[in-house]
């Protein structure tokens, strides 16, 4: 095998480990806030990913090993966690999965069981339990601020491509 | 060779996504997310008529179409975050703006609505052709069928439940 048949090989078999690891975690310990094993599988192989990458890079510079090889890694992992996290959030989807339940359905019905109220509850009940938000007294704060950030970085490229305009922060 | 790699992507990384801001400023195009594939897709064949592959056999342009392609995928899926505002972003946003007084769930209600349900997300499955609404009643078509049994098998593999 040459040199980049090795690193696309350490790369797709550290890629399939770690889906194996992450659904295996997930079945085994019935874990409920699935995201939250996300940060710490990925920590784990891409870091076994860059050893395996730098000990077979031999005397060339790691750098751009590790740096192309991470990114592969990062964006098919980035892949998976988007499906998963659309399986988990999105409001498209449930709606494909309770009409294909039911054969069809009205959307008065689907408006009554799920409107803007059960959104946020359902919304909140994550953003609590990822700690993003916290409540004090009855009242809701910014917990861990990773959504905050998250959301302040997008204003950028919002702002560049669609013009909109930056919320005041 | 990775090193040559790596910079023939990253520059045709930076063109792409110059000519897609450039594009963007001209006009929005209406299915935003597929236009972006086709300006990444365009730019990275055009390169193959201006770069200096020589050295490069196959395995080292399969290395370089894979790294420049989960760059770009990776970028279309966080643009659909970019050109549409998440409920939970949203809550964020706004627990965040009465962070002095602290924010009620009432406030939040006021935030999003029912038509943000409707226009953002139910109108938006008809247009892509997976489900029929017809006489305020929603079916699905065969592409729905198909799309939300992959959804349901995945449900059981991910040991996930419903979204929203």
């Amino acid at each position: 095998m040459s040199y980049i048949q090795n690193m696309l090989a350490i790369v797709f078999v550290s890629y399939f480990l770690f889906i194996l690891a992450h659904l295996a975690l997930i079945h085994l310990f019935k874990v409920k806030n699935q995201v939250v094993l996300f940060p710490s599988c990925y920590v784990v192989f891409l870091s076994l990913m860059l050893i395996a990458s730098c000990s077979l890079s031999g005397s060339g510079s790691l750098f751009p090993v590790m740096f192309s090889n991470g990114m592969m890694f990062s964006g098919l992992v980035y892949g998976y966690f988007t499906l998963f996290n659309l399986n988990i959030s999105s409001l498209r989807i449930r709606v494909l999965k309770e009409v294909y339940a039911e054969g069809e359905l009205e959307l008065d019905k689907l408006l009554a069981n799920y409107n803007s109220k059960t959104i946020v509850e359902n919304r909140l009940e994550r953003l609590l339990r990822g700690r993003q938000i916290i409540i004090k007294d009855q009242k809701l704060y910014i917990g861990t601020p990773v959504f905050l950030i998250l959301s302040v970085f997008l204003d950028v490229p919002k702002k560049i491509l669609l013009r909109k305009k930056i919320q005041d922060l | 060779m990775i090193e040559s790699i790596m910079l023939n992507v990253c520059y045709i990384l930076i063109v792409s996504f110059l000519f897609h801001v450039l594009i963007w400023q001209l006009f929005l195009p209406k299915r935003e997310q597929i236009f972006i594939v086709v300006n990444f897709t365009a730019i990275y064949i055009a390169s193959f008529f201006i770069v200096d592959y020589s050295g490069f056999g196959v395995w080292e342009h399969i290395y370089g179409f894979l790294l420049y392609n989960s760059v770009v995928f990776s970028y279309v899926i966080t643009y659909t975050a970019i050109s549409e505002d998440s409920p939970s972003l949203t809550i964020v946003r706004k627990v965040f703006e009465k962070r002095k007084e602290g924010c009620h769930e009432r406030d939040l209600n006021r935030v999003i609505n029912d038509d943000l349900i409707v226009k953002d997300r139910i109108l938006p499955l008809e247009k892509s052709g997976m489900i029929v609404l017809s006489k305020n009643c929603i079916t699905l078509t065969s592409s729905g069928v198909k799309w939300a049994k992959l959804f349901r098998y995945l449900d059981k593999l991910m040991g996930t439940k419903e979204g929203g």
